[in-house]
This record gives structure tokens, sequence and C-alpha cells, in this order.
């Protein structure tokens, strides 16, 4: 059996060489590590088993069949990280540049089909230059195969995509649909069309950096909802991420062993100002509310007006969506309603409970905004929010105004509690606006039309610039010291955790999209 | 004396409290905020809060002190070492309130506290002295002046108090006054005088000194030496009885040079007169220590006799019950002082947690210590956690059982001395008796302690490495979590 | 299989993993092996593992132990694993302890030596040097704060 098993050792010898030594040492000098390395640091050691190692590509034209390279320019398999068990994908830029064949997407496809078989989450790591040209519509044909998996796994098994190189043309639409995307800061981009093409279409003169890399996706477009510094930090985060997540839509979240005290937060005493027109950072509130060193920002430099992001509660996952009256005070505008709607979702797909925590003073005015749809756009986080059936649990730490107050996790579209700090105004508006507006006869007349109007506005103020008149109708559950919030919502969510709604029998809702 | 008021921390509180508990004396703890939790604040009966954490506040305030035994009814102060251990005014305060201050009388304290007042009392005694210069000095031009007189290196000294906060070496004319000025700034906020006294710098010495005891019937003996050698920062940190190197004369002319010290100031109750050795096994007087010595317990092991039960004897007015004729050397003791300080950085302090702390345990073996594992180790006084004495029938025993005992104590969280204390034992200097004060800056170096253990680090290598590589042979599954998946689909 | 970086105590050992196979170690029960190198018998025993992070205990001394296979070591040297860049010029407290009194204002220009601070701990007062030249940025400490090991006092520009 000695022959035999010589030939065995080669091949495997060859294959773990993926596009050859010279190949890997180029990967290397730019800062980048081979996909089996990728994976090697994913996985917990010794878990991973790789899966297809032998695959080579069919293609017989221009010369390809004197190219072949053990495993296709994918790694594929199984394995377990931080003990979660995880099926992974990782393409090879030492092989065709990661270019995609007929069978590097079968080999995707298997596992991505395994993963649904056994509920478990799907991790892309993605290197890519794109199609395999020489396979013409075969390749193509492969990318769909792998589109259509995602939107069959989309909701049921948590699809992470890491940017770890090249993503462009069609291969960007795979990350998309997936729920996370993460790319490496210098070294990954992603466009469905390069500078080359867009030199020549529209004139305009862009790197490849400027028109798609990470910062770009991070902070113009939201495509990618976290960045890397480099490859090992992008495997790091993964972790981190996963780490909030439950296996499938079926099971609970991972929780983290946590002893109860007091839990009393008294930072949270003094975030609010005292000046209701100041602005305040709601991370300091998000920070006060959670387990220590457990928020985990998604979207962290897009639309900042709107803060979301996983954190843990008494060891549980919970999803955080809240305004941020440090940016543009806070207010809901078409971006910020999309990002907020997005997140939303994914938490409800996978049975995260949400913590809304509010402080808005409306939507956003303008033509801008209105031309680019801020009520499609605003009405994407509403129905996010009222079609999730997850715990929900609000809390009003200042203002909530108008349509936003409907918007942001109110009673009314099916919030389990809504909790209010006593600086809470809920409002149609500020109590100068309303004031303007109720009293403009009466003001207008006035001797002395300021005064009456500082006298109107205080008035108004009085009665509604807080969180008692809402109380009184139930909207709010209960008005709450700051430094007990945390008490409050550890026992709300456990009292929520077998929450179920019965929703009308239907396909699925219209978003709108 | 029905009930005492330890007034200190730490070790020495603790340690004191067990000889009065043994005595059936009841005792009065004092803590500062951070010590809430320490040991000697649970050992004692009754426990007074004073004040916060800087011992300024708390452990210095005589005040606060004497109002604790008065509340608590306490008829006797033991002040342990260091803090209020060699303040006069302190000795005077506690006796004018009535209260019965276990150690000298004030007048002792004084006289040997000023290093020039001590040289001046026992001049007509007949002891050898240093040459030195016979005023206190904050001034740094006359500072530079003398020293320029008695010749480099010299040796700057806090007039007030020991160990060795304010005490510097300069070699030359040119670091004179930097070094001054930082002597006498620590002098300053150590002990609240900043003058300071300079004297000749003796090289090679060894430091040799004598435990003396007095009753206040005019009775003093004295309990044979120690030699504390080894030192680094000018602070002891090995110390041992009897020294490998007296021979029975010399030691006899030490200890009677000793007693006449103690008679030169009327002294009473336990005191330790230092003496340098030089080459020649020529000693000079350097002071006179009126407290109990921290290095107290290897006297205590070679002649069977508890030094805090007879401070608390000679207190109550009793006569010593036996005479020098009555003492002897029995056995040999060794005492390893265990710092919060890395020996790796210079001995820097290294504060921090004890994450863990399991005390060595045996035959032989006596820990004095103050601390419990899971406590911190407080910024604001003295980094010693612990003294560990061994007593052996020979020095060499006492050697091995401290070798053995270091090997059992096992602290984390912080850095201590202990490994120190190991090189130390195994050092053939330190074996064979032949060494001095300058053991550290001679044979003590990061580099020399590595060397040493490459074997052993070469060996953990290599055990780790296998051990790992077997581990990872182990076939790796993940454990199933509980899941609805399969349920909610079948 | 490549060599193995061992790192014991802050002291980088190479090993080469089939030299283990000369390794004269035998268990003696778990996780304790009888060790006899060039003649010299030593007692090991590992005691936490955290995957490659291993305390291990040779004749009474604890070292502990990190390993590093080809990868880990790659990954090192491509500087993969420094988190962010960090200024090395500003001055951290070597210990933690009180601020005794603070000798550089900002703005000043400093020399190598300089006194810059004095910080008292366990009543030592201890000087800290400037370690090179440079601009006082900004302080931030006060006299009489305590500071913990590691904490910065006074950022360079």
């Amino acid at each position: 059996m000695g022959k035999e098993k010589e030939v065995l050792f080669e091949k495997l010898e060859q294959a773990k060489l993926g596009g050859g030594s010279e190949r890997i040492e180029k990967q290397h000098a730019k800062g980048k590590l081979t996909a089996r390395e990728r994976v090697h640091f994913l996985m917990d050691e010794g878990s991973f088993e790789e899966q297809g190692i032998l695959v080579t590509h069919r293609t017989k034209d221009f010369g390809m069949e004197n190219q072949m390279f053990y495993g296709d320019g994918v790694v594929t398999g199984f394995g377990t990280v931080n003990g979660r068990k995880v099926c992974v994908f990782a393409q090879d830029f030492t092989v065709f540049g990661g270019a995609l064949s007929e069978t590097h997407a079968e080999k995707i496809c298997k596992i991505m089909d395994l993963a649904l078989k056994i509920g478990v989450p799907v991790i892309g790591l993605n290197d890519s230059g794109g199609a395999r040209i020489q396979e013409g519509v075969r390749s193509l044909g492969g990318y769909a195969d792998i589109f259509h998996r995602n939107v069959q796994s989309s909701g049921v098994v948590p699809q992470i995509s890491a940017i770890m190189g090249p993503c462009a043309g069609g291969a960007v639409y795979s990350p998309a649909m997936t729920d996370f995307t993460i790319m490496v800061e210098n070294s990954s981009y992603m466009f469905v069309t390069g500078p080359n093409v867009v030199k020549t279409v529209t004139n305009e003169e862009v790197t490849a950096e400027e028109l798609g890399g990470a910062v770009t996706h991070a902070t113009k477009s939201g495509v990618t909802h976290f960045t890397a510094m480099n490859d090992v930090d992008c495997i790091n985060q993964i972790k981190q991420l996963l780490s909030y997540l439950p296996q499938n839509c079926e099971d609970v979240t991972p929780s983290m062993p946590f002893d109860l005290s007091t839990e009393e937060r008294l930072d949270l005493e003094t975030v609010v100002p005292e000046n209701a027109n100041q602005p305040y950072d709601i991370k300091k509130v998000v920070d006060g509310i959670l387990d220590t060193d457990s928020f985990y920002e998604v979207h962290k430099d897009y639309a900042e007006n709107l803060v979301v992001g996983f954190g843990r509660i008494a060891g549980k996952s919970v999803g955080i969506v809240a305004n941020q009256p440090m940016v543009l005070a806070g207010v809901l505008d078409v971006e910020s309603s999309k990002k907020g709607a997005r997140f939303t979702r994914f938490c409800d797909c996978f049975n995260i409970p949400l913590l809304v925590l509010v402080d808005v003073p409306g939507f956003l005015p303008g033509t801008d905004q209105e031309w680019n749809g801020i009520i499609t756009n605003g009405a994407k986080l509403l129905y996010a929010l009222s079609e999730a059936t997850v715990p929900k649990v609000t809390v009003i730490t200042r203002k909530a105004y108008g349509g936003a107050y409907d918007v942001m996790n109110s009673k009314h579209i099916g919030a389990d509690f809504n909790f209010a700090w006593p600086t809470a105004e809920i409002a149609v508006m500020g109590a100068k606006g309303a004031s303007e507006i109720i009293f403009r006869k009466e003001i207008q007349s006035a001797e002395d039309p300021e005064a009456k109007l500082k006298e109107k506005e205080a008035e108004y103020a009085d009665l509604f610039a807080n969180p008692y008149s809402a109380a009184q109708r139930g909207f709010i559950d209960e008005v709450i010291e700051p430094k007990n919030t945390r008490r409050k919502l550890i026992k709300a969510f456990s009292i929520l955790e077998n929450k179920v709604v019965e929703t009308p029998k239907k396909k699925h809702g219209n978003i709108p999209l | 004396m029905r009930k005492i008021l330890v007034a200190n921390r730490g070790e020495i509180a603790l340690r004191i409290m067990r000889t009065a508990h043994k005595m059936g004396i009841q005792t009065v703890a004092v803590y500062s905020d951070v010590d809430r939790h320490a040991p000697h604040v649970k050992f004692a009966d009754e426990a007074v809060h004073i004040g916060p954490a800087p011992s300024s506040e708390s452990y210095l305030v005589m005040d606060k002190i004497i109002q604790a035994a008065k509340d608590t009814g306490a008829e006797g102060i033991h002040p342990g070492y260091g803090f209020l251990s060699e303040n006069g005014e302190f000795a005077q305060k506690v006796t004018n309130s009535g209260i019965t201050f276990i150690g000298p009388r004030p007048h002792a304290i004084e006289v040997m506290g000023n290093k020039l007042a001590a040289k001046e009392a026992v001049k007509a005694y007949d002891i050898p002295m240093v040459p030195g210069v016979d005023e206190a000095i904050s001034d740094v031009t006359l500072a530079q002046k003398i020293a320029d007189e008695i010749g480099y290196p010299i040796l700057i000294k806090a007039a007030a108090g020991g160990g060795g906060k304010g005490m510097r070496i300069v070699d030359q004319s040119a670091s004179l006054k930097e070094q001054m000025e930082r002597a006498i700034s620590e002098a300053q906020s150590a002990f609240g005088d900043g003058s300071v006294f300079i004297e000749k710098y003796v090289g090679s010495p060894r430091h040799i000194e004598i435990q003396v005891l007095a009753d206040t019937h005019g009775n003093v003996v004295y309990l044979f030496e120690r030699e504390c050698s080894v030192q680094r920062r000018h602070q002891k940190v090995v110390e041992e009885a009897p020294s490998a190197v007296l021979t029975p004369e010399i030691r006899k002319n030490m200890g009677e040079a000793a007693v006449r010290v103690a008679q030169a100031c009327e002294y009473v109750g336990a005191g330790t007169v230092e003496f340098l050795l030089d080459e020649n096994k020529n000693f000079y007087f350097l002071e006179m220590n009126t407290r109990l010595q921290v290095e107290h317990p290897v006297s205590e092991l070679i002649t069977g006799i508890d030094l805090v039960e007879q401070q608390i004897k000679v207190a109550r007015g009793e006569k010593l019950s036996f005479t020098q004729e009555d003492l002897k050397i029995q056995g040999h003791a060794l005492e390893i002082r265990v710092y919060a300080e890395d020996p790796m950085e210079d001995f820097l302090p290294s504060i921090g947690t004890l994450t863990t702390y399991q005390r060595p345990e045996g035959d032989g073996i006596r820990l004095d210590d103050g601390f419990e594992e899971g406590m911190e180790v407080p910024i604001y006084y003295d980094p010693m956690i612990a003294k560990l004495i061994t007593y052996g029938a020979s020095r060499d025993e006492a050697i091995q059982k401290m070798i053995s005992a270091i090997d059992q104590y096992h602290i984390e969280g912080i850095e201590t001395t202990l490994s120190f204390g190991k090189y130390v034992c195994q050092h053939p200097a330190f074996i064979s008796g032949d060494f001095d004060t300058h053991f550290v800056k001679k044979y003590w170096s990061k580099e020399i302690y590595d060397e040493g253990l490459k074997a052993e680090k070469q060996v953990a290598a290599q055990i780790a490495l296998h051990h790992y590589l077997e581990s990872q042979k182990k076939v790796v599954v993940a454990n199933t979590l509980e899941s609805n998946w399969k349920t909610n689909r079948s | 299989m490549g060599h193995y970086l061992v790192t014991v105590a802050n002291t980088p050992i190479e090993i080469n993993p089939d030299t283990l196979d000369e390794l004269d170690a035998i268990p003696q029960g778990k996780n304790s092996y009888h060790v006899i190198s060039d003649q010299k018998a030593y007692r090991a025993k590992v005691l936490n593992t955290k995957g490659k992070q291993l305390s291990v205990n040779v004749n009474g001394n604890l070292y502990e132990v990190t390993i590093a296979d080809s990868n880990d070591q790659m990954v090192k040297a491509m500087g993969l694993l420094e988190a962010s860049e960090q200024k090395i010029n500003d001055v951290q407290a070597p210990m933690p302890g009180l601020i005794v009194s603070i000798k550089v204002s900002p703005g000043q220009t400093i020399a190598k030596d300089d006194q810059l601070l004095v910080l008292s701990a366990m009543k030592m007062e201890n000087i800290i040097l400037a370690a090179g030249e440079g601009v006082v940025k900004s302080i931030h400490v006060k006299e009489g704060e305590a500071v913990d090991k590691g904490q910065v006092i006074i950022e360079m520009e």
C-alpha cells in the first residue's frame, strides 16, 4: 500500500500549495494571507475539515487543460469557531487570481447546501478577480447558483462575507445578499464596474480604493458593515460578530455566563445634559445599559445619526437601535432609516431581541430628502420595527417628537415595554414650534409678541415636554430613573424570553423597498 | 495590662497581636480606608477606623491613635516598626495620656533618633565610630563643603528615621547637589524632618546588628547578632542569625558594646544596635534602632525568646527572667523579606492583586504575613507583603529549608523578591558566607539570573510544546448545543 | 512542519518539533513529567493551558509559555498583530504610584535625561527622565494624583 499512499500524499502536498510558493509569496508581499492561512486563523485549531481538496476545473479551452490546480481556487469545509460549528469557504487568490469557475462555484454551493441542511452559519472569505473568463457563461451560471443559495439561506442561517481582496462585477452580489459584510482596509475593493469602465463611460477619474475601497463603502455607500485593519483583525471581527448570533433562525442566541448583582448604573444619571438643546453621546447610554465592553457597533461610520449594533444584557445578545443626538441632533433621514431597517430585520430573522433608544426630533426636512424618498425610506424603518416579532423594548431618553415617535418602536407598533426617563419629552413637536402654531393669532396680536411666545411656550412645555401625558395614556409603561434602566431591561427581556406572536398567514410582507 | 492597641498594619500588627493573644491580652487594631479587609483588622478583638489611605492622614496621626486607645480603653500602645515607632513626641503624648507606650522612653528615642545626638551620647562609652561629621545639615552648599573635606564616596542619610529612605551614596562632587535635594525631599515627606547627615562611605562592609533587651530595673542583655548584609537600595532583603563570620570573641565584644550603647541612653525594651563590619572585622557603631526590627524573628528562633512578649513584660515593669549567661545560640535562622517588587526590573514596586497566594508549610518554616489571596497590595504603604523565615540545626539546613519553602510559596498577580531570595540561597558567595552589602551590585542582574535559568526554560519550552502537540492529536468536535433546528423541522 | 518559536518568560526559544523525540520525559500522572536533560533531573508540571498559552512549573519555578507555530510567526513578521500604532514617545508610568511633582509644562522642549516628573510609590521617590528629546504636548495628570502602571502621563508631539 506504500506506493498508493505516496500518490495520495503527493496530491495533498500539491493541493496545500495552492497556486504555488511564488504566488503565495506575492500574496504575503501585499500584506495578505492565503486562503488556507485565513481559514487556519479563523477556525479552532484542529477543527477544520476540508472538502473537495482534489477538485479541478473541466475547461479544455485556451490551454486551460494544462493549468490544473487542486482545489480550483477555493478552500471549502467545516469546523468550529470558538466551539461553534460553521461552514466556510475561502477563495484562493494564488490560483487564477481566485477567479470563479464552474467547479469553484460548485464547491461553494456544496458547502452552502451543507450549512442549510445542518443549520449552521456560512462564512465566505472573498478574494477573487471575478469570473473565470475562459469558461464563459458556465462561470456566470456558477455565480447565479451561489446567489440563489444566498437567498434561500437568507433568514435561515447567518451569512457573513469578508472581502479580503478584489470583489468586482457580478461577484459583489453574493456579499450584498448576505447578512454582514466586512472589508479589509487598503487591500480590498468592491464595485460593479471598475475604474477603467467608469473612465470610458462617465469620464470620471477614480482609483479602485476611492471607488470601492473599505473606507468608501463604510462611509459613503454603507455597502460594508465593518472594516478591518488587516486580515487578522478581519478574522477576529468575524469571530466577535459570530459570538452574538445564533446558529440558525430556530435557535436561541448563545449566552455568556453572567452573575447578576444590583445592576445599578449611576453613570446614566448624568448623561443627558440639563439643557435640552445640548447634544450628548448616546453611546454613553448604550455602554451604561449593556454588559461591560459588550457593544459591537454595526455601520459605525455610516449614517451616524442612528447607532445600531449588538451587545449583551446579562450575557444575552440584544440588537440596539438608537438615535444619536451628537449627529444631526439624532434626526431620521433616508440613510439612517435604511440602516436601521436592515439591522432590525436581521435581528428579527434570528431571534435577537431589540432595544430601541429614542432621542429624536423628527425627520430631516428638505428637497434632498423628499426627492430621495424619505417617505418610502422612512417607511422601511417603520415597517421593520412594526413587523418584528422578537422582544422589543423602548427607552425614551429625551425627545420623541412627531411621526418619529411612532416610528421609533412606539407602543402602538407593537413594542412590548416602553420606558421613559424623567427627561423625556413626548410631543408632536418642540414647545416653541407648537406654540407658534397653536397660538399664532394670540401671539401676533399681543403687545409684546416675543414675551407672549415665551409664555405660551412655557405653557405647552409644561403640558407636553415630559413623559407624563404619554404615561397617563399608557403609551409609556413606566417612567424610570436612568440608573435603574439596566435593572428594568434585564427583567423586561427576561420575561419576554418566550414571547410568541401569531401573525396573519401570508407568503411574505411587502416592505417598501 | 489587659488590652493593647497596635498602632500599625500588615504582618507586624498581626504578629504583635498573636503574642498578645497568647498572653491573654485583648487587642485593638487601627485601620485606614484601604485596610478594612486586612488580616490584622480581622484578627483583633476591636478595630478603630482612623482615616483615609495615605499614612499621613491615618497611621501617622498621633491624636487619632491615642483617641482610639482611649475610646477602647486600651492600656498600652504597641507601635510596631515604621510609622510612629521611633517618634519621641508620640511616645511622650501616649505616656501623657496615661497609656503605657510599649517601647523605650521618649528620651531614648529622641537621642537615638538623631544620629548626631546618638554619637554624642555614646562618646563616653568607648564605642568605635565611622569617620563623619557631627552636624545635621539641610544646606546644600554647606553639605558640598563638608563632603569635599571628608572625601568621596560619601553617604547621605536622613537625620531622622531609617529604612533606606532619604539615603543616597554620592560618588563625586558634581552629583552631590541633586542627590542631596532628593534625599532632603524624601526625608521631609517620610519623616517630616528634612535634615540629613553626611559620613564617609565604608567600602565592602557587612551590616551586622545586635539585638538588645533592657528592663526598667537596669538589666540589659544582648540576644546576639543578625547578619543583614544582603540589601537592595540600602534596604535589607535577606537576614540571618547568627552571622557566618563572627568569632565568639568578636560577638562578645560587639554584644557588650551594644549593651553600653543601650545604657548610654537608659534604654528600656527591645532595641537594635547596628554596626558596620569591615574586611578586617573592625566594627563601627552606626546607629541604634529604638524599636522592634523587621528581622527580629531570626533572633527569636535562635534564642527561643519571644521579643514581643518581652517588650510587653518590660512595659509592665517586670524584671527580665533571664541573664546574659542563660542565653545561648541554638541552630541557625534565615529570613527573606517578600517585597512586592520586581527583581528583574531593578526592584521596582510591582503592585496589583494577589490572584494566587499559597503559603508554604512545614517544620522549621515560619511565615509572618499580612495578606490573603485576592487582596490588593496598596500603593500607600511599604511594599513588604511577608517575611519568610526558616530554622535549622545548621546554616546549610536553614538555607535548604528556605529554598524548598520558596518553591512551595505561590504568589501570582504581582512580582516578588522570592525569586531573588532563592537566587541568594543558591549563590556560592552566600553559601560560603563571604559576601558584603554589595551583594546585589556584584552578583545580581537580570542577565545573570536569566542565564542561570536557561536550562530550566529550555525544559519548560520543550515540555510545553510536547504537551501542546500531544493535545493536538486528539479529535476535536463541537458540543452540539441544545437546538430547535431539528425538532422544529421533523 | 516548521520550527516552533516557544517563548518562556520573555525568552524566545526555537524548537524543531522533530527534536522532541529525543526529549527524555516520562509522564508522571496527568500533566506532570519527569525530565532528564544533560544528566540533570527536572520535575515539570503543565498547569493552565489555553490553546498555545501554557503555564509550566519546572523545579518549583513557574514559567508562562507561549507557543507560536510557523503561521503565528509569519503573521507576526507581517505586522498583522499590531493593534494600532501607539505613540511610543508618550511618557507612561513605569509603576503605579502618586505624582509628587511635574517638572515640565506643555510646549516645553526637552532633551534626553531631562527630569520630567517625580513619581512616588511606596514611599520611594523616583525621578522619571526623558528617554529622548521632544516637545511636550500635554500633561494628563496633576500633582498628587495616583496613576496606574502604563498610564500615559505626558503626551509628546
